[in-house]
């Protein structure tokens, strides 16, 4: 049921790259945040990807997180990114305004098929039988038509 | 915000009541036991997921704030009213609020060392329809959230009627 958060930590030249699985909250974040700051202090990149795409749950706990990290890289000299949000991690970063804070890259099939998605929105479904119907108002105006045995008889 | 007061005082359809000590490793449980027992309304997956998170916080709240350094119990109460409304009470006994409003603000932490940003109202406010606030210093704290859920799928045991 409460499922353990895990991370695993992937450090390429400069740049270290933590992927966080499982649920963010206040209990899972400090056992995280105690693993990641031992990495930074280890390492000191220049440059943290957090990846956020196996996180099934977080709360403002999470928050904290993330913007105790950025703090953590600042002081190093370091930049930070965030990459990757799950769904459910979206929200909460949108409410805190985080993408004002650090720069976060979507790279994933989601993002791009809710870009899509919004883009189809603009399209009425049924795209066919709305100018069909125009026409047919139009023809039956013009009384044209009475192909259409059950046409309304607005001409007559 | 917030829609008639009346809606909040429908019926008592079901209801529910934990009791867990004031451990972090708790927060999990209770939000996950929230969820299983609303699930019974058929909620949407983001609604689900807005309840969780706002009980996450409450919970949080009550054994980082209330009961900090000390140790005692966490009372959550889930009422389904009438309507598709949900009641979720979060109780402790803990040291209290004594400038409500204030701890409402976003960005106000009286932990700053333990990394909180301070978000916990926040949230609770813009994921639920309702969040009231009962405090005292030194008797403990009780927060009601309020949700009221979409219409259902049809068929749905508990579907809200269209007036």
């Amino acid at each position: 049921m409460n499922k353990q958060a895990s991370f695993l930590c992937d450090a390429v030249g400069t740049t270290v790259t933590v992927y966080i699985r499982g649920e963010i909250d206040h209990h899972t974040a400090v056992s995280i945040r105690n693993g990641i700051d031992g990495v930074l202090f280890e390492k000191r990149p220049e440059k943290l990807i957090l990846d956020l795409s196996g996180v099934s749950f977080m709360d403002s706990s999470g928050l904290g997180l993330i913007m105790g990290r950025l703090s953590v890289m600042k002081s190093l000299g370091g930049e930070m990114t965030l990459q990757q949000p799950s769904r459910e991690t979206r929200t909460m970063l949108q409410l805190a305004g985080m993408e004002r804070l650090l720069s976060i890259v979507y790279t994933d099939e989601i993002h791009e098929k809710q870009q899509i998605k919004a883009k189809k929105a603009y399209i009425p479904p049924k795209a066919e039988s709305v100018p069909c119907r125009q026409a047919s108002r139009e023809k039956s105006k013009t009384g044209s038509g009475k192909r259409r045995t059950g046409a309304p008889k607005t001409t007559a | 915000m917030s829609r008639k007061k009346s809606v909040y005082n429908g019926r008592i359809i079901n209801q529910m009541q934990i009791k867990l000590p004031s451990l972090s490793v708790n927060e999990g449980m209770a939000r996950a036991t929230v969820a299983a027992f609303v699930s019974q309304l058929d909620p949407e997956i983001t609604e689900l997921a807005d309840i969780k998170c706002a009980v996450s916080e409450a919970v949080t709240n009550s054994i980082v704030h209330g009961y900090r350094g000390t140790e005692g119990m966490v009372g959550v109460t889930v009422k389904i009213l009438e309507g598709r409304v949900v009641k979720i009470e979060i109780k402790d006994k803990g040291c209290g609020i004594s400038d409500i409003r204030q701890a409402r603000q976003p960005l106000f932490t009286t932990d700053a060392a333990g990394e909180r940003s301070g978000m916990g109202f926040t949230v609770m406010e813009s994921f639920c329809d309702d969040v009231r606030v009962r405090s005292k210093p030194g008797q403990g704290t009780v927060v009601t959230l309020y949700k009221c859920l979409g219409e259902g799928p049809s068929g749905s045991f508990h579907r809200r009627e269209k007036p």
